[in-house]
């Protein structure tokens, strides 16, 4: 019972970096580039007003792995979100 | 006083059918001699295959028989009870090299300090050993059942040809011959199924163009690849519509070198190669263009695989380089439309070409792999067009170097440039850590920093991640 307890105090204390579930988010800048890794070789182009949905967050903050709504995957600028998903 | 005939066990006449037909009649004692009649030889049989374990083979083959009488009893079919037998002793030694295998270690055998993870294969090295089992026994499972009996008799139970021969009731030299063709079955039914989905794409796509049958290997792993069954499938389907929207080719690539680029070169432009972009909503004419090196850049190329990372439009394509355009009409539909653009023979896929304007959303399916695929797959969002558009996609393609790698960079950095063994093997987050992804072994790595155990390498893709030192070659 005590290590439930302190199970569940451990889960209480350490904040999520990532989302509980892909969220969709819309996409601002006029033209934004996927990545395969942060950086990387580009694997597609989104544009403004597009939807992609939210898979996780990168470890420094600034990029955003997602999917696109066409089925690509690949890593966006936190940037290139609109400002109130981020 | 018992009427039945008094048979000296062991030197029963009667036939091992005619002793089946009275055991399925409830007579135990016909069970028995067939029991005493084989025993002997499948014990053999047992401590041979169990090897290493042979003295488990007396409880082996106990077992084995009392699964037979269970089995015998039950069953009306007609059988070969002697390799029924054979068969059942096989399998049951099978399962206890398997419960062997997979039996764990009870606490207090450990030494101290030692884990018990370490007495075993890590997961990931256990899910490729059992993803090559289940492989193995599929590729065999699907061979002819005379290759299959003949390989099985000749390889597991060590048959010599001369006794399977007699077995099969055929010459020797048939027998070799069964089982080299189930040999050279398996070897290509292996390289079918570790071919790439997109390059087998391919070949179905120029075939059923070309009305020509598709290549054996390609077929082959269309029987075993659900996507590329559905992927033929959805070709054949299609065959109507698509002679009625696509003209004849040699028209079309007229009509291309018509409309073609003027400053560029037939010998480095191939220009109107047409093929058929498949989607949920119908078939689209697809016109390609592959712009070779010492060609015109028709767009500005950013990339790792171009020499200083820029290559921009209207300067020379650099060696070893290519560029493949696709340009088609894309209808509104809630579908994404999926063309496929193929890079010249022996290059591979080296990253998307954003193609400026179109203002329509794309990129790569998940399927195509930078540094490995000959076929880039991209998908097109059309479900926001409010009418037919053009639009141009573009791919970079790049002749791999010596070390395998794609990238322009390499020689420069001079990483070493390693392959896994197997056919895939998992990428770690960290050394024994989660796995963050799969490579292939067609993927060059660049070997990144290492210890004894563990390497940290990059893919051309940029993915990076560690591997066990075991599964590099």
């Amino acid at each position: 019972m005590l290590l439930r307890l302190a199970a569940v105090a451990i889960c209480l204390a350490v904040p999520s970096t990532a989302a509980a579930s892909p969220r969709a988010v819309t996409v601002c800048s006029h033209r934004a580039t996927l990545y395969e890794t942060p950086g990387g070789a580009v694997v597609g182009v989104v544009h403004r007003g597009d939807d992609v949905l939210l898979l996780r967050r990168g470890a420094d903050g600034r990029w955003w792995r997602v999917r696109a709504r066409f089925g690509t995957k690949g890593w966006l600028r936190s940037s290139a979100i609109c400002e109130e998903d981020r | 006083m018992s009427a039945e005939p008094l048979v000296l066990r062991g030197y029963d006449r009667r036939s091992d059918t005619e002793l089946l037909g009275q055991f399925r009649t409830g007579d135990d004692r016909a069970f028995a001699e067939l029991c005493d009649r084989h025993g002997a030889e499948l014990r053999r049989y047992a401590r041979r295959v169990l090897r290493a374990h042979h003295e488990l083979a007396e409880d082996v083959v106990q077992e084995a028989l009392m699964r037979a009488h269970r089995a015998l009893r039950r069953d009306e079919r007609h059988l070969h009870v002697r390799a029924y037998l054979f068969r059942i002793v096989r399998n049951c030694c099978l399962d206890e090299l398997a419960r062997l295998r997979t039996d764990s270690v009870a606490l207090h055998l450990l030494r101290p300090g030692e884990e018990p993870a370490s007495l075993g294969d890590s997961p990931h090295e256990a899910t490729l050993r059992r993803d090559a089992t289940l492989s193995a026994l599929a590729d065999v499972a699907d061979l002819p059942a005379s290759q299959r009996h003949a390989l099985v008799r000749r390889e597991l139970d060590g048959l010599s040809h001369e006794e399977l021969a007699r077995e099969l009731g055929v010459s020797v030299k048939a027998t070799k011959n069964l089982v080299h063709r189930a040999r050279a079955n398996l070897a290509r039914t292996a390289e079918a199924r570790d071919a790439r989905c997109d390059d087998v794409r391919h070949e179905l796509l120029v075939a059923h163009d070309r009305h020509r049958r598709p290549p054996m290997r390609a077929l082959r792993h269309a029987a075993l690849c659900k996507d590329c069954r559905a992927f033929r499938t959805a070709l054949k389907a299609s065959r109507e519509r698509l002679s009625v929207l696509i003209p004849a080719p040699a028209g079309l690539g007229l009509i291309a070198l018509l409309a073609g680029s003027g400053k560029a070169t037939a010998t480095k432009l191939t220009a109107g190669v047409t093929a058929a972009a498949i989607a949920a909503g119908g078939a689209y004419e697809l016109r390609t263009q592959v712009f070779r090196a010492g060609a015109i850049a028709p767009l500005e190329v950013q990339s790792v695989s171009v020499p200083g990372g820029v290559l921009n439009r209207g300067e020379k394509i650099p060696r070893g380089t290519a560029v493949v355009t696709g340009r088609l009409e894309v209808s509104p539909q809630a579908a994404p439309v999926a063309v496929e653009l193929t890079c010249p023979n022996g290059m591979r896929v080296a990253g998307l070409v954003p193609s400026g304007g179109d203002g329509l959303a794309h990129g790569f399916d998940p399927a195509t792999v930078t540094g490995v695929s000959r076929t880039a797959r991209v998908l097109i969002a059309a479900d926001d067009l409010r009418a037919p558009r053009r639009v141009t996609v573009a791919t970079l393609c790049r002749a791999p170097d010596r070390s395998g790698s794609v990238r322009a960079d390499i020689a420069r950095t001079g990483e070493p440039i390693v392959h896994a063994c197997s056919r895939r093997a998992m990428l770690l987050a960290s050394p024994g850590g989660s796995v963050a992804g799969t490579v292939t072994s067609a993927e060059p790595l660049a070997v990144l920093e290492g210890t004894e155990h563990w390497l940290r390498v990059r893919t051309d893709a940029n993915r990076t991640g560690w591997l066990s030192s075991g599964v590099i070659c």
